[in-house]
């Protein structure tokens, strides 16, 4: 197949690039560094809105459009939590046109890489956005909200700040390496900061640089500060033997799938919360495939029993099939399931290798083109064409 | 569930002898699947046909299967058969036990086995057969012919002369390498004779118009409806509408100059056959500096650099040798050649001719052109190794054919290729050689390779019959049947369909967000089907259930 390009590598690069920018300091903690921030966009008339995790009550987390500038209170835009891949949620406001006002829309890494991901795929626009983004600790589980939210966030910050991982974060989160957020105009670096008292924003783009002139931040040179999430990408890879140590492919086979989702029941809900899987009506969903009886009949005649509901695994083999080439291993689909499946640490191995094979890291760049979509000469010669 | 009726194809002895035909009939029908069971020698044959419809008809099936051999041989065949009888064409699945069980599985007990599985396959497919329109356009019967050489004049002249209305544009003047020859071998008539009065023809036509010093900008559309836009010098655009395309950009002369070993504009004296073409041999001997007595011809410039022989350039050169020594008798003319390429009528007997004209032949593996005061000096080495030399005046550098440089972008245009030499690639090199993968697109003269005239002639004549056949004014086109659909409310307008469609049949609707297949252009390949994650796309007889139904019966 394809040469695969080391991509910790071009993580690397990547975030050598992206993080080599200017920079200003602010002394308050990031979110109410953002909502400073913010308010002056609004104020100044930069911005129509505000595109963040909101608390919309106790226990309450939402991602939320906010053109009232009084509601900017509601943000926590760095709190661990992810209720939807935010990248999902845009894809959903700019499907059919691009917002007409500048919006300043606030995700993290791997939700600004599903968004680009579905602009290659049709489903959004991406003018007139203005990206914040920030170097991302990861994300506890969204059951957390209701579960004692403020005594693990005390742990999980002091993670942060050390480049580490902490124990309730999603398994997703604790083997990702690609935390460093490209493509994104303004970066926070929280990672190896102090976030209870100031914080670092970073401007990457001449249209980070335009929003924010005017405003009362003086910009520095900088250069990465590379040493933090040096040591948090290390602790990641660390965790790798025991969140994917369970698939390797040659013991996975059918049978390793089956007992994988044999508590399984159908609910559809990880293709639901998936970014990438983008259709809006389910093709595993459509009455042609149901089975018919000349099918059970099949199935009965050569197995002698049949599992109810039937197609789960077929849909999970049809999933992985549709999405490993996009996945950005957000972790959505494991924190949605009812049964606790770790569908997402199966589909971001898998995707691992899928993505691996054609060195392509999806979402990393808005401007490339799926590998699927599209073919190189040598790959022809490849295959003897 | 509808009446099917059962056909086994003997294919004579083919699938007889190989395949227990009486155990597979036993079975089906033991199954009860299906409602008549017929077997016959040869169901393609004018006998088997008649014999198939009267038991079609006979036993009043809906739909059947016909156990014979492959679909690409006999689909048409049989789906013909349907339709004389009443069914709609798509009525029945054609299951190929010949190639696929009688010819490839050599013990009779798992070819009947195999056969079996595939039968009932089909059986249960069949079952699942939806009925298809077969829809017809209105077709565009002018014709659009890019380049004004003699290919393309005379593409233009004989299909003007059947009634079409005929667009030729071309970048240049008209005439082509045609307008700078001097004489045509092997007649030695002078090509102007010939080329003038077709000029003037061209001119004079009123079905005919001509668009020189015009550059084909873009042309979009299909069989039967193009549309193309030129530009001419001043940078205006001309739309124009036509149902087929003419390629006839011709070629053009290698050029020797990266060729060191021939000292090609560097030293004095030194042209090349193109050249001599365009000056005039008489001129060249009377206007050179002191009296030409001794030429060498040199074969084969360029052939290793092209990667094949022009065909033409033998002949060609021993026309100039011939010219030389009729015009200067005392001249010595030497023709160095590597393979003699004299192929087809007349061209052997030019060869003697020119021989008993006096003019020497001697056979070269390699050769290098020197020059000095006293003149030119060829060295070459013979075949076996020795070396030689020719003190010459003059030395003629047979080149030959290159593509037109500018083949690869029509080819993009028109969604065709060009070979590794940059010529047009045809449907097929030796069974449809003058149409291309591009239904409505077709090839005439040197656009499609190197050839003399006589060849263009006649593969102009050729692609004008194909054009006028396959575009009859008034003849309703007949489209695929078996094409694609997206179903508007499933597709979410990702576009993957699009990056996979090999003709240009699916585009992304920008108001509605959702991809649609131009019938037209589809062919009913089933990428779109088999990329499309949300189903929207959709093989019309390939569809999720029939497949799996076939798939399912296979397995069993």
């Amino acid at each position: 197949m394809h040469n695969a390009r080391g991509t910790t590598h071009e993580a690397y690069c990547v975030e050598r690039e992206a993080l080599s920018m200017k920079q200003f300091q602010v002394p308050r903690p990031p979110d109410d560094a953002l909502r400073d921030m913010l308010a002056s966009l609004m104020d100044k008339g930069k911005v129509g809105g505000v595109f963040a995790l909101a608390q919309t009550g106790e226990n309450s987390y939402s991602y939320a459009l906010i053109t009232d500038k009084k509601l900017l209170d509601h943000i926590v835009p760095t709190l661990p939590l992810m209720p939807a891949n935010a990248g999902k949620m845009v894809s959903r406001l700019t499907m059919l046109e691009p917002v007409k006002t500048p919006i300043a829309v606030i995700m993290r890494p791997c939700e600004l890489r599903a968004l680009f991901e579905l602009v290659k795929l049709e489903q959004a626009r991406l003018d007139n956005l203005l990206f914040i983004s920030y170097t991302c600790g990861g994300v506890l589980e969204m059951k957390t909200a209701k579960d004692g939210l403020q005594l693990k966030l005390e742990e999980y910050w002091k993670q942060v700040k050390t480049g580490g991982v902490s124990e309730d974060m999603r398994d997703s989160c604790r083997v990702c390496e690609n935390f460093v957020p490209t493509g994104a105009d303004i970066t926070l670096t929280l990672v190896g900061n102090d976030n209870g008292k100031q914080t670092t924003v970073q401007v990457n783009s001449e249209k980070g640089e335009e929003f924010l002139a005017g405003l009362s931040y003086e910009l520095t040179e900088a250069g990465p500060e590379l040493e933090a999430l040096d040591s948090m990408r290390k602790k990641r890879a660390e965790q790798k033997p025991d969140v994917f140590g369970q698939f390797a492919a040659e013991e996975l086979g059918m049978a390793g799938l089956t007992a994988l989702f044999g508590r399984c029941i159908g609910c559809h809900a990880c293709g639901r919360a998936c970014p990438v899987c983008y259709c809006s009506s389910c093709h595993f969903e459509a009455a042609e495939n149901e089975f018919d009886p000349s099918t059970l009949e099949t199935e009965l005649t050569n197995r002698g029993a049949l599992r109810l509901p039937t197609g789960t695994l077929y849909y999970q083999i049809g999933r992985l099939f549709h999405v490993s080439i996009s996945c950005v291993g957000c972790g959505m689909c494991s924190d949605v399931c009812p049964v606790d499946i770790p569908v997402a640490s199966l589909f971001a191995k898998l995707a691992g290798s899928v993505q691996g094979m054609f060195g392509y890291v999806s979402g990393r760049d808005a401007e490339e083109k799926i590998p699927t979509s599209t073919f190189e000469m040598e790959e022809l010669e490849e295959i003897g064409a | 569930m509808a009446k099917i009726g059962l056909y086994l194809c003997e294919c004579g002895p083919n699938i007889a002898d190989a395949i227990d035909l009486d155990r597979v009939a036993a079975e089906i029908e033991k199954d009860g699947k299906v409602a008549g069971i017929e077997r016959h020698k040869l169901f393609c044959s004018a006998d088997g046909k008649k014999f198939l419809a009267e038991s079609i008809k006979k036993n009043g099936f809906e739909r059947f299967v016909i156990a014979a051999c492959s679909p690409k041989q006999h689909e048409g065949t049989f789906a013909e058969v349907a339709s004389d009888v009443g069914l709609n064409p798509q009525m029945f699945q054609l299951v190929n036990i010949r190639e696929q069980c009688a010819w490839t599985v050599p013990d009779k007990e798992q070819a009947t086995g195999k056969a079996l599985r595939f039968i009932r396959a089909a059986v249960t497919r069949v079952q699942y057969h939806q009925a298809l329109e077969q829809k017809e356009i209105d077709c565009n019967p002018d014709v659009f012919v890019i380049g004004g050489g003699i290919a393309g004049i005379e593409v233009a002249l004989r299909t003007a002369h059947k009634g079409r209305k005929v667009f030729l544009a071309e970048k240049g003047e008209l005439g082509g390498m045609l307008k700078e020859r001097g004489l045509l071998f092997p007649a030695m008539e002078p090509a102007g004779d010939f080329l003038g009065p077709r000029i003037d023809a061209l001119r004079n036509n009123p079905q005919i118009e001509l668009f020189e010093n015009c550059k084909v900008k873009e042309v979009l559309g299909f069989f039967g409806s193009f549309v193309a836009l030129l530009e001419t010098q001043e940078g205006k655009e001309i739309e124009l509408k036509a149902g087929s395309v003419v390629l006839a950009t011709g070629a053009q002369a290698f050029n020797p100059k990266e060729l060191a070993e021939y000292g090609y504009g560097k030293l004095d004296g030194v042209y090349t056959a193109d050249e001599i073409e365009k000056r005039g041999v008489g001129k060249l001997l009377t206007e050179s500096a002191k009296p030409v007595k001794s030429v060498a011809v040199i074969h084969c410039v360029g052939r290793d650099k092209l990667g094949y022989c022009s065909k033409m350039c033998c002949v060609n050169s021993m026309k100039i040798a011939r010219q030389i020594r009729e015009q200067s008798a005392e001249t010595e003319v030497v023709e160095l050649y590597r393979d003699l390429c004299l192929p087809g009528k007349g061209y052997d007997r030019f060869y003697k001719e020119t021989e008993a004209k006096g003019v020497k032949f001697a056979r070269f593996e390699s050769v290098e052109v020197t020059g000095g005061d006293s003149g030119l000096t060829v060295k070459y080495k013979q075949p076996g190794g020795t070396g030689a030399e020719l003190a010459v005046d003059m030395v003629v550098l047979s080149t030959g054919l290159a593509a037109n440089p500018s083949n690869p972008e029509l080819a993009d245009m028109l969604s065709i290729s060009v070979d590794e030499s940059g010529f047009f690639v045809e449907e097929h090199a030796v069974l449809n050689p003058v149409s291309t993968m591009t239904e409505g697109v077709f090839i005439a003269g040197c656009a499609r390779g190197p050839g003399d005239t006589r060849d263009t002639i006649v593969q102009a004549s050729a692609t004008a019959g194909k054009v006028l056949s396959s575009l009859v004014p008034g003849k309703r086109l007949q489209l695929e049947t078996r094409t694609s659909e997206v179903s508007e409310k499933l597709c979410v307008g990702c576009g993957t369909c699009v990056t996979v469609c090999a003709y240009g049949a699916t585009t992304l609707d920008e108001s509605r967000h959702i991809a649609v297949v131009n019938e037209v252009l589809c062919r009913g390949c089933g990428n779109c089907a088999s990329a499309c994650p949300s189903g929207a796309a959709k093989h019309r007889h390939f569809t999720t259930r029939q497949l799996n139904q076939e798939v399912t019966e296979i397995l069993k």
